[in-house]
């Protein structure tokens, strides 16, 4: 028991004030002492308490609690608590004593108490959420929506009396704050949203945005779709976004939930690529969208682009008035059809037999890979991955994503790269076609890209990633060609053939022989019969061959002898 | 360069007459035009145009329309194929404004279509 100190309730609050290090006689423990002197007949210090610390009491109340119950042997202890110099006094605290034992008069500049001034609409709707004792975690998410998460919180103290204090700095009328309460245990409560009001002054502070959070995503449909990126708020809720997008000029309004976060299932006009500025408004200010705080692009996979016929052959594609008579229409059968074969493929109205003979002769000794590289989306786009050496050996790959348009012939057949199963828009075996697409959009977008000559080597290396040798027919002898064939053909590795023909005079030798210069054609193999060696070929247009088997599907062979005189060389791709 | 041939089906139409002959004599010959340089030897298909040629056809069978006489000069254009004395085959021929004979059509001539090929479209579009 202190010394000195006769009044037993009072004795008991200075024993637990006595046994801390500081001995603090602050705002929250004075009222203790005032509850210990207060009480009088029926009214027990506890009573006296909870009378003290009812929401909304005045300092000019309490004290006129205290001295309603003080007795001269309490006010003599009181005295002589001011004489001991061991006791660290708040002001506050101090004045309350001094002025029941009548040495001071009662300051009543701050009557409710609390070190931190807050509006009264404010006030109640934080007392509601946190208990007295505990500590409010308060973020501005107007000011900044990315401390949404807790960083950069402030904390405000509710003393048992539900008093507050701490700092709120820069919370401005209107701004949307995100409230938990943490106990003394350290338990938190849920995060609640309060919008600040009663603080004085206009709402002049519109919502932040954090356009991080805000991830644009080409869909393959056309259009672009909203997704949260981040686990933070978007902006305060409720808020109010604009994104324009800059290439179209479009705009698209939503309103964020109450949470801050984007509305589920948004859709935008847009593709990969495009970029959008982002507005933001709290329903006061920036009503007009007018004020940007930045932009965000598009995700996503390029969406498919409409490519473009080849110069010369508009020329060559139209009516008698000029008009066009070819045009694009979207074909949809089934990317595969019976697994993935050598003479599934058929050239169309480009140059690029390279192309064709290249593609038939992975599709014939290495099916997996063609299946592998061309993945339908299922909604009328297709994914093709080309692999590219870079100049160390390393394989890396590039996806390239088309559509089903394909330009047509005036009977409706595909007028490029088909497929040789049909002719029907919704039967003809899509892969080949979608390759020959995707490798013009590949090689700058526009079949005039790959209509105009090439390589089957460059062709069998985008699809296989693997090294290509050339075997020129005046460099090597005929057996030695034919023994390279020989070992494409035991490793299952494709293979090429190209014949002469760039002029007149190499020319010459093609007529009348069904086999045509300048082109490439599929080597299907190799055979040896009777001493005699052959070797098998497919013309990449399906058709058209010397002789006559009874089936124009351009599969025929010719005798070394007569193969060394029309094939100029032939390219191995080597797995 | 090696494209395919036009679809029989649209080239037909266009031809006045058409015969099976043997190229006789190679009696004209254009100049080779200018040929782009390959980037790789596998390299074919590059645009190009073989010179044009004027030839002497000798008809062995008049496959439709009125052709002038049995043994006739046909004009060769610039373009994917030439021709060498000896070689036999079906012939599209039209004639126009700027050549006094008549034109080979197809983008290559008499190796367009097999003959199996040239009869039944013949047939199809009722040519005579």
């Amino acid at each position: 028991m202190p010394v000195g100190i006769r009044d037993k309730q009072l004795s008991q609050v200075m024993s637990q004030i006595d046994r801390q290090p500081a001995k603090k006689i602050d705002d929250e423990n004075v009222l203790q002492l005032l509850a210990s002197v207060g009480d009088r007949n029926a009214d027990t210090s506890t009573t006296v308490l909870g009378r003290l610390t009812q929401p909304g009491i005045s300092r000019k109340e309490q004290f006129e609690e205290a001295k309603a119950g003080l007795s001269n042997k309490e006010r003599d202890d009181l005295t002589s608590l001011l004489g001991r110099n061991d006791l660290q006094w708040t002001p506050n605290a101090r004045n309350f004593i001094e002025a029941l034992v009548g040495r001071s008069e009662l300051s009543t500049e701050n009557q409710q108490g609390d070190s931190l001034a807050l509006p009264a609409a404010l006030k109640d709707k934080l007392s509601s959420v946190a208990k007295p004792g505990e500590t409010l975690e308060i973020v501005n998410v107007s000011d900044n929506p990315q401390s949404a998460d807790g960083a950069s919180k402030m904390e405000v103290k509710v003393d048992q009396w539900g008093r507050f204090s701490g700092q709120l700095d820069g919370v401005k009328e209107g701004d949307h704050l995100r409230v938990r309460s943490r106990g003394a245990n350290g338990n938190v409560s849920n995060w609640i949203n309060l919008q600040a009001q009663g603080m004085g002054g206009e709402d002049t502070h519109n919502a932040k945005i954090k356009p991080e959070e805000m991830g644009l995503e080409a869909n393959g449909r056309g259009s672009v779709d909203l997704v949260h990126l981040g686990n933070g708020m978007v902006s305060e809720p409720g808020a109010q976004v604009r994104l324009t997008n800059q290439r179209t000029g479009e705009n698209f309004d939503f309103t964020l939930d109450a949470n801050g976060n984007l509305p589920s299932h948004t859709t935008v006009g847009g593709k990969a690529g495009d970029t959008f500025s982002i507005a933001v408004s709290d329903g006061t200010n920036n009503v007009d969208f007018k004020e940007t705080a930045g932009t965000t692009k598009v995700m996503g996979a390029p969406e498919p682009i409409d490519l473009q016929e080849p110069e010369p052959w508009k020329k060559r594609h139209v009516n008698e008035d000029g008009t066009p008579n070819v045009k694009a229409e979207r074909f949809s059968g089934p990317l595969f059809e019976n697994g993935v074969r050598a003479d599934d493929v058929k050239q169309g109205s480009l140059a690029n037999c390279y192309l064709v003979a290249a593609a038939s002769a992975v599709a014939g000794t290495d099916p997996d890979a063609i299946k592998n590289m061309i993945k339908d989306n299922g909604n009328g786009t297709y994914t093709v991955n080309f692999k590219e050496r870079d100049y160390r050996g390393r394989v890396t790959e590039k996806s390239v994503t088309v559509d089903g348009d394909l330009f047509v012939r005036p009977d409706g057949s595909a007028l490029y790269g088909a497929g040789m199963n049909s002719k029907s828009k919704d039967q003809m075996e899509m892969w080949f076609p979608i390759f020959e697409k995707a490798y013009a959009t590949y090689k700058g977008n526009s079949y005039d890209k790959i209509g105009n000559g090439g390589s089957s080597a460059d062709v069998m290396k985008s699809i296989l990633g693997a090294n290509t040798t050339y075997s020129g027919v005046e460099d090597y002898n005929a057996d030695r060609v034919f023994d390279s064939l020989k070992k494409a053909q035991e490793n299952g590795w494709p293979a090429t053939a190209a014949t002469y023909g760039k002029d007149g005079p190499e020319a010459e030798r093609y007529s009348g022989q069904k086999i045509y210069p300048w082109h490439a054609y599929t080597v299907l193999g190799v055979q040896e019969e009777d001493g005699k060696k052959f070797v098998q070929l497919r013309n990449p247009w399906g058709s058209t061959e010397p002789g006559y088997d009874g089936k124009d599907d351009g599969i025929f062979r010719l005798e070394l002898k007569d193969f060394v005189h029309y094939y100029s060389g032939v390219t191995i791709a080597q797995g | 360069m090696a494209m395919p041939p036009e679809p029989i089906d649209e080239l037909l139409p266009k031809a006045e007459f058409g015969v099976i002959a043997e190229v006789l004599e190679i009696k004209e010959r254009g100049e080779q035009a200018y040929i782009p340089k390959p980037e790789q030897p596998d390299t074919v298909d590059i645009p190009r145009d073989l010179p044009y040629q004027v030839v002497t056809l000798q008809v062995k069978e008049r496959l439709f329309g009125q052709a002038q006489a049995e043994r006739f000069d046909v004009y060769k254009p610039a373009g994917d194929y030439v021709l060498r004395a000896g070689i036999e085959g079906p012939f599209f021929l039209c004639k126009d404004e700027d050549h006094k004979q008549p034109v080979i059509l197809g983008r290559y001539g008499p190796d367009n279509y097999t003959l199996h090929v040239v009869r039944a479209a013949i047939k199809k579009h009722g040519r005579s």
